[in-house]
């Protein structure tokens, strides 16, 4: 079973980066068997269909627009993902998840099940490093990530010395 | 009476194009392009080693990402005049190569191919009939009656479920829609296939770039790949047939069924190589090195101003004096300080956000100019500089896209009507057709020189004190790219980028030029304002990449402000 956790968003832009900090903070605290891909994906329109066709289990964490207060976790699952109204497309960017599923819904590859792990932002201006209340959301969300892989028999271990996770970005000049 | 409509997707917290237009008797009049999110993502490198500054640059768009890395490295190894191994070009040149099919396929079958393919028509073809006709323009093997009829009938399961619902962004049933059906049965085939081969292309970046999107394998002075061939961690001969393997396909996707596909909507639809011209000037830099001194290269470079293609001015590398002196950006309509026209050397990031105001300020977007000129920047610029030079590789795939378009739409389809928003997707694959071609040769390239028993990858940067200055072009998917450093002792004191898509979605500049989207959206019909589809075609034909930064999802669906006519 190929089982991918992706975290999206833009390191660069705020809380954007809440998706890829979350990954990079999982994968420092904890050891997945090679089935399991942990990537940060940036944001990458539709190039992410790459990486979502021929997998199984598609872990996405990533920040959503909602009306609950930053550092909300809401989750999504592919059925609630493909009936979202797409937007126009104008570039590359546009066409985003959804899209990427619907169309390899209708070439027969899409991913069997998806989990959308959603985190309100509170800013996402210019500039990298997370605002308090989606940084106090990033534990949780991290346990999260190992609950629902173990859901699925996927074997996870707790690191007993855990290294910091690779944050390069926030790295003062 | 005139009508304005405005395209403005709301998809993301902040960060995309808006174009707005003003409709006069069904033709569009005047149009503005707007970035609607602040690019001032350069002023993060400030004080920083010059050495990381890629690592972070191929974070300024998610999309574009492999083509920031290289522009960087090459900036600031143009700053110390730094010579790399011969080997680390090739590497760096066969995944530019991989990386530009992957991009030109999605972008025609992915983003633009929808705004000329009916997906609903298509349920009405005959799967023998396109199978035949299918045979009439390609070799390919899977346009079978067999292949094409199980497409046909998963796409009935879908719209009988409703399930093409998600694609509400489809313009289907529209009048400006052409195709016959067989047509459109051919391209929906083809457009779930191309999901196999720009993954197959996204691969072949992975083996070299150790990770998609987002390589690591770069260096200021090489690459990181270790080459020993005797040793499964580093790239070794089973690698290098891995990667030729996968090229072989998408070359084989390229030539038989991107190109001719290009080739069946531009005959289809004659009256798209009328529209769309826009802004004529040109600028493509010279791209793929084939020796470390960057002295020759094999896609080729030139300007063209006014659409004079018989006075070319070749741009044979990257130390031309009108690319590194005369290009500057004016910020007379953009949201920074002033209104000024700087060189990107003493370029600067200062915002200062007004109101959405046309007629003054009103895009993120600085205006860039050669020579003080707009200038339009992409594939086009690239196969008609190579093609007025008369450079064999440009020419064999110019002239054969041509004669194949001409002889399906029984007419001649000329050189002159590439000036167009058509223009722009057949050259789009023509290129596509020509790296298709270079990707072996390169390939090539690097197994006999490490054959020939040379595994060097690096050389060491050093930084001399005082202050340097660079600046790192290369031919991008989307168009010429620059990437401008001043470093002094060791440290970065300025960086700019000079993007594809800022010289096309280039606003105004302080004459009241317009740029080239703006220009080429003049003239183009609309027959419906609330389905402006003709617009869509004719701003996809440049591969607009602008929301470069931020993302955010909206999975309970409420945005709403879609197209609004005004």
């Amino acid at each position: 079973m190929r089982i991918s956790v992706l975290g999206m968003g833009n390191v660069l832009m705020g809380d954007d980066g809440a998706g890829p900090n979350a990954v990079a903070t999982f994968a420092a605290q904890f050891d997945v068997p090679e089935e399991v891909t942990l990537l940060d994906i940036g944001t990458p329109g539709l190039d992410l269909v790459p990486h979502l066709a021929g997998v199984d289990t598609l872990l996405l964490v990533d920040t959503v627009r909602s009306d609950a207060p930053p550092g909300t976790v809401r989750t999504y699952d592919k059925a609630t993902l493909l009936r979202a109204k797409l937007p126009p497309r104008l570039s590359p960017h546009d066409p985003a998840l959804g899209q990427c599923l619907a169309m390899l819904e209708i070439a027969g590859c899409a991913p069997r099940e998806v989990l959308l792990v959603g985190i309100v932002p509170e800013v996402t201006a210019f500039g990298p490093g997370l605002s308090a209340a989606v940084k106090n959301a990033i534990p949780g969300v991290v346990e999260r990530i190992a609950m629902e892989l173990r859901a699925r028999g996927v074997h996870v271990e707790q690191r007993p010395a855990p290294e910091a996770p690779n944050l390069w970005w926030e790295a003062k000049v | 009476m005139s009508k304005r409509i405005v395209i403005d997707p709301v998809t993301r917290i902040e960060g995309h194009l808006r174009i707005d237009v003003e409709v006069d008797g069904g033709r569009v009049s005047q149009a503005w392009a707007s970035g609607t999110m602040w690019r001032g993502i350069e002023t993060i490198l400030l004080g920083r080693d010059p050495r990381e500054a890629w690592v972070f640059t191929q974070r300024f768009c998610g999309v574009c990402t492999t083509v920031h890395a290289m522009a960087s490295v090459r900036a600031v190894e143009s700053a110390l005049g730094l010579e790399i191994p011969l080997n680390a070009t090739y590497i760096r040149n066969l995944i530019l190569i991989a990386h530009a099919l992957h991009d030109h396929i999605v972008h025609f079958y992915h983003l633009c191919a929808l705004d000329w393919v009916d997906v609903v028509s298509a349920l009405k073809a005959d799967p023998a009939k396109t199978s035949s006709l299918a045979e009439s323009l390609s070799q390919w093997p899977r346009n079978s009656r067999n292949d094409l009829k199980a497409v046909q009938d998963r796409l009935k399961g879908f719209v009988e479920s409703g399930q093409l619902g998600i694609f509400a962004n489809g313009y289907w049933g529209h009048p400006a829609m052409k195709l016959p059906p067989e047509v459109n049965l051919l391209a929906v085939s083809h457009y779930l296939q191309a999901l196999e081969y720009q993954r197959k292309a996204n691969q072949a970046v992975a083996i070299l770039g150790s990770k998609t999107p987002n390589i690591q394998n770069l260096a200021v002075g090489g690459v990181a790949n270790a080459i020993n061939l005797d040793n499964q961690a580093t790239l070794n001969m089973d690698k290098l047939y891995m990667v030729k393997s996968l090229l072989d396909d998408v070359i084989q996707f390229v030539q038989q069924v991107y190109l001719p596909d290009t080739c069946a909507v531009a005959a289809y639809y004659p009256d798209w190589l009328k529209y769309g011209s826009g802004v004529t000037n040109y600028l493509a830099v010279p791209d793929l090195p084939i020796d470390s001194k960057g002295t020759a290269f094999d896609l080729p470079g030139g300007i063209i101003m006014d659409g004079a293609l018989a006075g070319v001015r070749p741009v044979k590398d990257h130390h031309d004096v009108t690319i590194t002196r005369e290009i500057t950006e004016n910020v007379s309509h953009a949201w920074y300080k002033g209104s000024g026209t700087k060189h990107p050397w003493e370029g600067e990031t200062n915002p200062d956000f007004t109101d959405y105001e046309p007629g003054k300020k009103y895009s993120w977007v600085k205006a860039p100019r050669l020579g003080g000129k707009p200038m339009q920047v992409g594939p086009l610029a690239q196969v008609l500089a190579g093609y007025a030079q008369g450079h064999p590789l440009t020419k064999k795939w110019a002239d054969l896209a041509l004669t194949t378009a001409s002889s399906i739409a029984k007419t001649q389809i000329t050189p002159a009507m590439l000036h167009s928003t058509l223009g722009r997707d057949a050259a789009r694959a023509i290129r596509a057709a020509m790296l298709s071609e270079l990707a072996i040769e390169h390939w090539q390239r690097l197994v006999d020189n490490i054959g020939r028993g040379d595994t060097d990858i690096f050389v060491q940067p050093e930084f001399p004190k005082g202050e340097i200055r660079g600046v790192g072009f290369h031919e991008a998917p989307r168009g010429t790219l620059s990437h401008w450093v001043v470093i002094e002792n060791g440290k970065i004191t300025n960086y700019q980028a000079v993007v594809p898509t800022t010289w096309n979605a280039s606003p105004r500049d302080e004459n009241g030029t317009p740029g080239p989207y703006e220009a080429s959206l003049a003239g183009n019909p609309v027959a419906d304002p609330e389905a402006p589809l003709e617009m869509l075609r004719t701003v996809h034909s440049f591969d607009p990449c602008l929301a470069c930064a931020v993302h955010t999802l909206d999975p309970e669906g409420r945005e709403i402000s879609r197209i609004k006519v005004l």
